[in-house]
């Protein structure tokens, strides 16, 4: 069941509407039958695999609190970290790493099967995973206590709004608003709806009006001439962001209708004056999550410069493979990584970056994160390269793409209102205006929502993780 | 407290549903015609006739051509020549199905002065490849927009895939499981279902002198066995359920409705596949024929008027006629509306 489909659109009022209805106590269990019931729309027989990591993180988590005895606790701590990304690896890398390691030994002259099983990438295995790791291990550093309650446990797992996309939330922050009483409120209702709408239509009018033309020139990128070549990388960049980001504000909403509250996975990352601050606003609950789970403890930043530079790379690179078993998504990562590096070594050797005018700076930004994402949009290294080619005219492709005026006037109502939002998010913002502004806003995006939605059927990019 | 929230609430809604008609006024004032160009464009047809006696809705049997057929002529332009007192015109285009028409037809206004609608039934319609068709998400977003009901909802169903979507893999697979239905009324047939059927004719049943493979005629073979070999099941089959509503249709609007069952090359199927397929065939049009006539609609059997050397198409069943072919249709459509003594 997808947010941009008439079966969520039904589901989610009807939800909410018995969800008030209901006494308080019965709640969280109504919501964990209805978390279920959203995530088997997708495939029943997967949500056996989030019981059974909710199941082994429960118990091992429980294990954990309940022994004073180092060893006993890694070992809990370790059982937990193999179900959960043994799991992750099974279902999501294990063909990979066996096709790849076939073809090795292809070229090495040595005979192999095909080692590649016959599995489905369950839809947000990527995310849940990470998500009760982050409780084992919060448990572990004594950061929070177990859950008693299994019941209640398996709804902080499972709870629809940000199951299948995210965002990754920390058992210290939404795990305890599930044990709070929700009373109806007014402004959770209309920021919930304003999330929505705001989300929907950066999804659905943004995100999938672009769609179709980036899916044409990536076709065959050797077609089109340098122009197209720039616009589709353009144009990528911004798919990506709206898609992933109104899934989110969705996401948020759909959480805020309920009364509860989601961190923000996006905050204006397109208007960052450098790589560092990029990373402080893209995928936030990614980024935290990689921060406090990897990186520190790899020893962060306190640590030789030798070896913080092989943290850094490190956490990039597996911050690029969890977006999907692709070479190009660990070169996407490792790129970013070493972007991060220069960034953070010249800052501290000149000062030109910081005295730059700061229009500059936000173009150079973007410019290098929109290069990046042509490694993640392709299907290997040597076809990102034909790209390139392209897109500093050594291609010899004429072709254009036919872009509407419309397209350009919606692309540009949505960086300004990104601009509008660089410190805020659009329910905050919104709330305290006139209310003629504020219907007017409405207006606007209702309508476009309604009647400029990209009609061709796009699904969500990052449910391939 | 829970009161002031549903009275805030239920007087945002209404603010919400009084914007939602002005929206729709403005999306009707800006884009509709345009959207419906894109994605429904044989609407624009009917909006052009605006005297038309006679609407003929049709695929591209009406108007399909190819040497040494001159002048480009339709169905429907040889049936207004046989009915000189009448205006006939066309509403069609490739691939179109009943309930395309249906979606079609409720367009109709008043001042048109429509008084007959003639509707092709073409029995290859009714099969799953043709329902299945590649073409099937095209068609149904094409119902959808046009659909009845606030013209910007129906758009933004379009967006939200709310027309029956199916992914690639999803009509491969309805269209799979159709072939593979096994027959009940043929159940004595050699042949459980179609697809064991075409896999055996695929399999090297038609042989040249020289005993090789006869590569051509399998071929053209197979494909009477995929659009023919099946059977109508009128209480699944959506088609019928689209021709059972176009009767409604007619009937509540006081239209005399003519379903003109089209010409198929029964004679070639014979000679490539054989009498089962013919039979097969010959059952379907006839519950189409016994079902429509029960429900008021005058059918028109050209089954077999048009003969085999006067079929354009020879790589594919279909039911494009040379200007000859056409003629013979139409004047027997003709006939029959005459006779009818429905219109004046």
């Amino acid at each position: 069941m997808l947010f941009n489909s008439v079966e969520y659109l039904i589901f989610l009022p009807v939800v909410v509407l018995i969800y008030y209805l209901l006494p308080a106590k019965m709640r969280w269990l109504f919501l964990l039958f209805c978390s279920y019931y959203f995530y088997m729309q997708w495939e029943a027989a997967y949500a056996l695999l989030i019981a059974a990591s909710t199941v082994t993180d429960y118990f091992a988590a429980r294990a954990i609190h309940g022994t004073n005895k180092k060893k006993k606790k890694n070992y809990w701590l370790v059982f937990s970290l193999v179900v959960n990304l043994g799991i992750l690896f099974v279902f999501k890398y294990y063909n990979f790493f066996a096709v790849e390691i076939a073809n090795k030994l292809q070229l090495a002259g040595l005979e192999s099967i095909n080692p590649a099983l016959p599995i489905l990438l369950p839809v947000g295995i990527s995310f849940y995973t990470f998500q009760t790791i982050s409780y084992t291990v919060d448990v572990y550093n004594n950061k929070v206590e177990p859950e008693r309650n299994f019941g209640r446990f398996a709804l902080y797992v499972s709870f629809f709004p940000q199951l299948v996309a995210g965002p990754i939330e920390r058992f210290t922050h939404l795990g305890q608003q599930l044990k709070r009483r929700i009373s109806l409120r007014y402004d959770n209702l209309a920021n919930g709806s304003r999330l929505i709408l705001f989300g929907l239509f950066t999804k659905m009018v943004i995100a999938d009006n672009l769609a179709p033309l980036v899916d044409t020139f990536y076709e065959n990128p050797e077609e089109f001439g340098q122009l197209a070549s720039l616009q589709a990388v353009v144009f990528y960049s911004f798919q990506i962001y709206c898609d992933f980001h109104g899934y989110s504000l969705i996401a948020i909403g759909s959480a805020r209708l309920l009364g509860f509250d989601l961190m923000d996975n996006f905050r204006t990352p397109y208007m960052s004056q450098g790589l560092r601050e990029f990373w402080q606003r893209w995928h936030i609950s990614l980024s935290t999550w990689f921060q406090s789970y990897l990186y520190l403890q790899l020893g962060g930043n306190k640590v030789s410069l030798k070896r913080w530079i092989f943290n850094i790379l490190v956490v990039f690179s597996l911050s690029g493979l969890w977006h999907g078993a692709n070479w190009t998504f660990i070169f996407w990562g490792l790129i970013h990584g070493l972007l991060y590096l220069s960034e953070k070594l010249l800052h501290k050797r000149f000062q030109v970056l910081s005295s730059m005018w700061r229009p500059l700076k936000v173009l150079l930004t973007f410019s290098l994160v929109t290069l990046a994402w042509v490694f993640f949009r392709s299907p290997d290294i040597q076809f990102s390269s034909n790209v390139f080619q392209n897109l500093f005219g050594f291609g010899k492709g004429m072709a254009q793409l036919e872009v509407s005026y419309e397209l350009y006037l919606l692309l540009l109502l949505f960086v300004f209102s990104d601009w509008s939002l660089r410190n805020n998010r659009f329910d905050h913002w919104i709330a305290p205006k006139h209310p003629l502004i504020r219907w007017g806003c409405y207006s606007v995006l209702l309508f476009c929502l309604m009647a400029l939605s990209g009609i061709v059927h796009q699904p969500f990019i990052y449910f391939q993780f | 407290m829970k009161g002031r929230v549903y009275i805030q609430l239920f007087g945002r809604l209404a603010v919400v549903i009084a914007l939602f008609f002005v929206l729709n006024q403005l999306y009707l004032w800006l884009y509709w015609e345009r959207d419906v160009d894109i994605h429904s464009n044989t609407l624009e047809n009917l909006w052009m006739h605006e005297q038309a006696d006679i609407i003929y809705f049709g695929e591209s049997s009406n108007f399909y051509q190819e040497h040494p057929d001159t002048p480009k002529i339709r169905i429907s332009d040889f049936l207004n020549r046989q009915l000189p007192q009448l205006n006939v015109e066309a509403v069609d285009n490739a691939g179109l199905d009943a309930s395309n028409f249906l979606h079609i037809m409720r367009y109709i206004e008043e001042k048109q002065g429509v008084k007959a609608l003639v509707v092709t039934l073409n029995l290859r319609s009714f099969g799953p490849t043709w329902i299945y068709d590649k073409n099937y998400n095209y068609l149904r977003k094409a119902d959808a927009l046009i659909d009845e009901g606030p013209a910007l909802w129906n758009r933004f169903r379009l967006a939200l895939k709310d027309y029956g979507y199916l992914t690639e893999v999803e009509r491969m697979e309805k269209m799979r499981e159709a072939k593979n239905k096994p027959y009940e009324v043929f159940d004595s047939f050699r042949f459980e279902s179609m697809a064991q059927w075409n896999q055996h004719v695929a399999n090297g049943s038609i042989l040249r002198e020289d005993g090789s493979w006869d590569m051509e005629k399998i071929s053209l073979a197979s494909h009477y066995i995929k659009n023919f070999a099946f059977e109508i099941e009128p209480e699944n089959n959506p088609r019928i359920a689209d021709f059972d509503q176009i009767v409604s249709f007619a009937r509540a609007n006081n239209y005399p409705l003519y379903f003109h069952l089209m010409s198929e090359n029964v004679r070639e199927a014979q000679k490539l596949v054989g009498p089962e397929l013919v039979a097969m065939m010959t059952y379907n049009k006839q519950l189409l024929v016994n079902r429509y006539e029960k429900q008021g609609a005058i059918v028109v059997d050209n089954f077999l008027t048009v003969p085999e050397m006067e079929f354009r198409d020879r790589i594919f069943p279909t039911e494009h006629y040379s200007n000859k072919g056409k003629i013979r249709c139409a004047r027997v459509l003709a006939d029959s509306i005459l006779q009818s003594k429905l219109l004046p």
